[in-house]
């Protein structure tokens, strides 16, 4: 099959920085595929989503190649991939009501005229679970919660029917139970679109409820890729294993426990 | 629902009764805690669990006197917590501590590590001058920092070594009780569990009581002995960790034991 | 160090920083480049510039060397701009900073007279104060002073009603600091630096003000001013233009100047932000 998007020996180095933030990473991923990126804090993962969106601060080098391979092409930011991030107030702008900012994704990517775009907005609106839809056009990101502000970051992100959805760091701003809704939003969403999912998340028990494969990040390199199941059950590098042993979980035995005096 | 645990007999390090408040926003009032009580005792941990909004973090900033109460009462150490004013109030604050969520956002931007340490011992008088250098290295010490971190600036240390810097400020004043409101939540994972392991090492040490604020019940079910759990400004539940855990009676606790990502489960496909 | 180092690396802040460095040293040297008054009479009238050697930029309708009016000239304008900023933020930023921490009535109080002062055109407001006192240059640094400091005043108390709010300041209530030290050493020194920035943008329209000033008669009459200047050469604006565009554009070199300098001042406090 034919991979949606094609990573080849992909660096990037900051300005001024000697070590790059992104190392030779090479990795495919296929259309309607959940791929998981995980690591801690510099690891590069932020970078890796950044660099896809085409989205780096001015003066980043940046070598290797991104290529598109279903496409034929290179993609375009909101018609063929779109982008949710941790804060959902950076991608709503704070003045326009809910109703234009969701339609206008659609209009300027889709080509529809107005009025058939907010009738798909509404309809994107219903698809993310915001409750009363026709209300919620017409009102304004800060009337929302932040789970909710989210779910129209996500409505105005799929709304040209992108082939791929990146979502860094999309739930870590969230409380847990939302942060559980959103993932399986994510979930129902790639499964009716056949969309693929880039999820960029430092929680490794999230990548594994959610994703078909996992990418592991430490120090600016992909030093694990492999199926979810396969890469908990049986991590090959030194640094999975490290992950793991460190995850915090309802089974882990409590550290009060630990230390009796 | 009141707090129902029997400790020993002895008096509770903290007691909350009946606290109450209620915000004005855009136009309505919102009740952001209504009726609540907990008690803490010397050396326990008390894990505060709820959604975004249940009102925990309102709790923690009533305990610790950051926002005033519209009813209720609290003792703390064996005194009128709440009628405590003024400069009374400033010399009791010592014995109350808290850690933030936010590492860098809860220290001077200007700050030095050194100067973050000692402000406490200033402020109290717990040191004379020449000894706040050895004495904040030997808090450092106790936070396992290396004592050359000493002349940093807040800026150029990690966000875990900024926590742990944040324990050292509070260790400083020699409290009995610390706050921690969602004090992990911002760190990596494999810091995550050194912080903790560090808390439940100054708690035997120290016989501290924590009030550990958080939405994390896996974080919660690491080192907490009991929990209460929040629900729309109210406590739905309270008990042994285990057994809320193993048995939980109210819906938001088994909302929030469900909600946990599982590294090993059933994935619908 | 590293601050300076951020500056450096702003082309604008350079740029804003050298042509800022050229005019202050033109200002600085005038009297040494041209001594005496530059309002005596020096030579031929309306000398176009670029035809006698020694009045490079010609002389005006009474033969006054145009060249030694502008640098003297930049003596006046940088001294009335420089000082009505200083002045204007100084009231400003303890107007500001006093009505963001007691809150309250006197909050309320503070902001209606800051109201009061920003409904009038500051330009306005400088020209009543000139006309009812004397012109001299003191009572024109102040009238200036009078329209700029109520932005400020504005932005100093927008950054301490947020600072009250971090969990920096809450932390040192938890610790048991006494608000005045939280006032002194948690709030005050992180709600300056923008007020700062923000001076640049004054000097320049506290430039332009005093031009304008000097150009309706109302500057002090004794010190040449590029304004006076510009005024000087309006009844003389078809046969030479000059007389009015050379000052012109020293004016606006000034005023860019010390804008690209305040953006470079913005940019290197916005990434210490960051860091």
């Amino acid at each position: 099959m034919t991979a949606l998007l094609h990573l080849t020996e992909l660096s990037v180095t900051y300005p001024r920085q000697a070590e790059p933030a992104l190392d030779a990473v090479s990795l495919d991923i296929a259309p309607g595929e959940k791929l998981a990126i995980i690591g801690e804090s510099g690891s590069g993962k932020s970078t890796l989503a950044l660099a896809l969106a085409g989205l780096l601060p001015r003066g980043a080098r940046l070598s290797g190649n991104i290529t598109w391979p279903s496409l034929g092409r290179s993609a375009r930011a909101g018609a063929d991939f779109g982008m949710v991030f941790q804060d959902p107030g950076a991608s709503l702008n704070p003045v326009l009501r809910i109703g234009e900012q969701v339609a206008e994704a659609a209009q300027r990517h889709l080509g529809l005229d107005w009025e058939k775009a907010g009738i798909l907005a509404l309809e994107l609106l219903g698809r993310v679970r915001i409750p009363d839809p026709e209300l919620a056009m017409r009102a304004y990101p800060h009337q929302f919660s932040g789970g909710q502000r989210q779910r129209i970051a996500i409505a105005a992100a799929i709304a040209a029917r992108p082939r791929l959805l990146i979502a860094d760091e999309a739930t870590s701003a969230l409380d847990v139970l939302v942060q559980a809704e959103i993932v399986a939003l994510f979930r129902d969403l790639c499964a009716a679109d056949g969309m693929a999912l880039i999820l960029i998340t430092h929680d490794i028990a999230l990548a594994a409820s959610l994703a078909d494969r996992i990418a592991v990040m430490h120090q600016a390199r992909l030093v694990e890729l492999a199926p979810a199941l396969q890469l908990v059950e049986t991590p090959q590098a030194d640094y999975t294993r490290h992950l793991l042993g460190t995850h915090i979980d309802l089974t882990d035995t409590p550290r009060i426990g630990r230390t009796v005096p | 629902m009141k707090e129902g645990l029997a400790t020993d007999g002895a008096e509770p390090l903290l007691v909350a009764n009946s606290i109450s408040r209620r915000f004005i926003s855009g136009g309505r009032r919102v009740t952001a805690l209504d009726d609540v009580s907990i008690t803490l005792s010397a050396g326990e941990t008390l894990g505060l669990l709820g959604p975004s909004g249940s009102g925990k973090s309102t709790l923690a900033r009533v305990i610790t006197r950051l926002i005033e109460p519209d009813a209720g009462e609290v003792s703390f150490a064996g005194q009128d917590w709440l009628g405590l004013k003024g400069s009374a109030l400033r010399r009791q604050r010592r014995l109350m501590q808290m850690v933030f969520q936010d590492p860098l956002g809860a220290f001077n931007p200007r700050a030095s590590v050194l100067s973050a340490i000692t402000d406490p011992l200033r402020i109290h008088r717990l040191a004379p001058r020449g000894q706040w250098r050895m004495r904040a290295n030997a808090l450092l010490d106790r936070v396992q920092l290396p004592a050359s971190l000493l002349d940093r600036g807040i800026g150029e240390i990690s966000g875990g070594q900024r926590q742990r810097v944040a324990l050292a400020r509070a260790l400083a004043c020699e409290p009995r009780l610390i706050v921690l409101d969602e004090a992990v939540s911002a760190l990596d994972v494999s810091i995550r569990g050194q912080i903790l392991d560090l808390l439940v090492e100054l708690q035997r040490q120290d016989g501290l009581a924590y009030l550990f604020v958080s939405h994390d019940l896996a974080v919660v079910k690491a080192v907490a002995h009991r929990v209460a759990i929040m629900d729309a400004g109210r406590i739905v539940e309270t008990g042994p960790t285990g057994r809320v855990i193993a048995q939980p009676s109210s819906p938001m606790a088994r909302a929030l034991i469900a909600a946990v990502p599982r590294l090993h489960q059933e994935r619908p496909r | 160090m590293s601050a300076v180092r951020r500056f450096i690396g702003s082309p604008e802040g350079v740029i804003g920083a050298l042509l800022l460095l050229v005019l202050a040293a033109i200002a600085l040297l005038a009297p040494l480049l041209f001594p005496g008054d530059p309002l005596r009479i020096a030579g031929r009238p309306l000398l176009v510039p670029f035809a006698d050697p020694a009045f490079p930029l010609g002389t005006d309708r009474l033969g006054r060397n145009v060249l030694a009016g502008l640098v003297h000239g930049a003596r006046a304008s940088l001294l009335v701009g420089i000082a009505a900023a200083l002045v204007a933020v100084a009231i400003g930023a303890i107007i500001g900073t006093l009505a963001g921490f007691a809150g309250g009535l006197v909050d309320e109080a503070l902001m209606r007279v800051v109201d009061a002062f920003q409904i009038v055109p500051g330009f306005l407001l400088a020209l009543a104060f000139v006309s009812v006192a004397q012109p001299t240059l003191p009572v024109v640094i102040f009238a200036i002073a009078l329209g700029a400091w109520t932005g400020p005043a504005r932005l100093a108390r927008a950054e301490v009603l947020s600072i009250r709010e971090r969990d920096y300041v809450a932390s040192a209530r938890i610790i048991g600091m006494h608000p005045l030290e939280i006032a002194l050493r948690e709030v005050l020194p992180n709600a300056i630096p923008p007020v700062l920035a923000l001076s640049a943008v004054i000097v320049a329209g506290a430039v332009l003000t005093e031009a304008a000033l000097s150009f309706l008669g109302l500057g002090d009459p004794n010190i040449v001013t590029w304004g006076s200047m510009i005024a000087e050469g309006r009844s003389v604006l078809r046969s030479a233009p000059y007389l009015s565009i050379v000052p012109g554009l020293a004016l606006v070199a000034t005023v860019i100047g010390v804008y690209l300098f305040g953006e470079g001042l913005a940019t290197m406090l916005a990434r210490r932000d960051r860091a």
